[in-house]
């Protein structure tokens, strides 16, 4: 029975090579009843008929251009529900949203242009996520939100309902680049080494450690390089040429 | 190469990611749309350098702590 299960995971994963699996999200908008105790309704699909407290539109691609998506449901009862919107995959790829709307309207700060000093949006709840302002990044105005870094990531919001009222919830979105995560995660070590440094640098004695070659260090920053230039196209002149991997 | 030229040495690598990253803007797809497994190796790469200079900075710490240490006694 393992024996089965291992050539089947196998053949999972050669299949995902053969199709060319991909590394981005997608996203996914979840409308769901606030307290299903409180409030005993459904709310409905209205491309697929299903019923149910809390729904799942996805939608599986997301390009580097904003694109519009639209859903379509109604509720079979009064009261409040949250609509929430997250990235569909790991997280591991920025998405981006903007100019959330309700039939037509803007959600409260929909737009996310009004901004908390911490980068929070005021009318929101979010988790991992951060109204990041420049024009060039957004659809509209300055602002848009940024999901990153975790699968359980999202934003959502109250809104409420009626029975019957046919809702059609849109929203922008799209992807950003694989070299934002690795930017992002670089940016761990950048910060390590400029603490080492910056600790070495106060104390003179300990000048001397932080001055020592660091040939492990050298040796994995060529690897990246080199990694960097052969798959990305990106290049940067290597570290000491003792350093490369043999 | 010291901790300190290899910290300019990823400056400088972050610097023509994102350089590139703008570049790319416009197209439809971003780069190793269909790469998953090169993304993969690349963020093993950057989370392998992530762990040796964390051990570079503890042991930087540590370094300081004993000396400050020797100092007071």
């Amino acid at each position: 029975m393992r024996k089965r299960l291992e050539i089947l995971a196998l053949l999972l994963i050669s299949m995902g090579n053969i199709f060319g699996a991909i590394c981005y999200d997608g996203v996914r908008f979840c409308p769901c009843v606030a307290d299903p105790k409180l409030d005993k309704f459904l709310l409905v699909d209205e491309r697929t008929g299903k019923k149910s407290d809390c729904l799942y539109f996805d939608e599986r691609k997301l390009t580097q251009q904003w694109k519009r998506f639209r859903f379509v449901m109604s509720a079979e009862g009064d009261g409040l529900i949250w609509l929430r919107f997250g990235p569909l995959g790991t997280g591991e790829i920025p998405i981006y949203l903007d100019e959330i709307q309700v039939n037509g309207v803007l959600l409260p700060n929909g737009g996310f242009e009004e901004k908390s000093p911490d980068g929070t949006a005021p009318g929101w709840n979010l988790y991992h996520g951060k109204v990041v302002s420049d024009p060039g990044l957004a659809f509209a105005g300055k602002s848009c939100m940024r999901l990153f870094h975790s699968s359980s990531q999202g934003v959502w919001q109250s809104m409420v309902v009626k029975c019957g009222e046919k809702m059609e919830i849109s929203f922008m979105a799209r992807t950003g680049s694989a070299l934002e995560s690795f930017a992002d995660e670089l940016g761990k070590a950048q910060e390590n080494l400029e603490l080492a440094v910056k600790i070495a640098g106060s104390a003179r004695g300990l000048a001397s450690i932080c001055m020592r070659p660091n040939p492990e260090l050298a040796r994995c920053v060529n690897a990246l390089i080199l990694l960097s230039e052969i798959q990305l196209h990106i290049s940067v002149p290597p570290v000491g040429s003792s350093y490369r991997d043999p | 190469m010291t901790p300190e030229a290899l910290r300019d040495k990823l400056l400088d690598l972050t610097k023509a990611w994102d350089a590139e990253r703008r570049r790319s803007a416009g197209d439809e797809l971003p780069c190793l749309y269909d790469k998953p497994e090169v993304f993969a190796d690349i963020k093993n790469r950057i989370l392998e350098l992530t762990q040796f200079s964390a051990e570079l900075k503890i042991d930087v710490l540590l370094d300081l702590v004993f000396m400050k240490k020797k100092e007071l006694l």
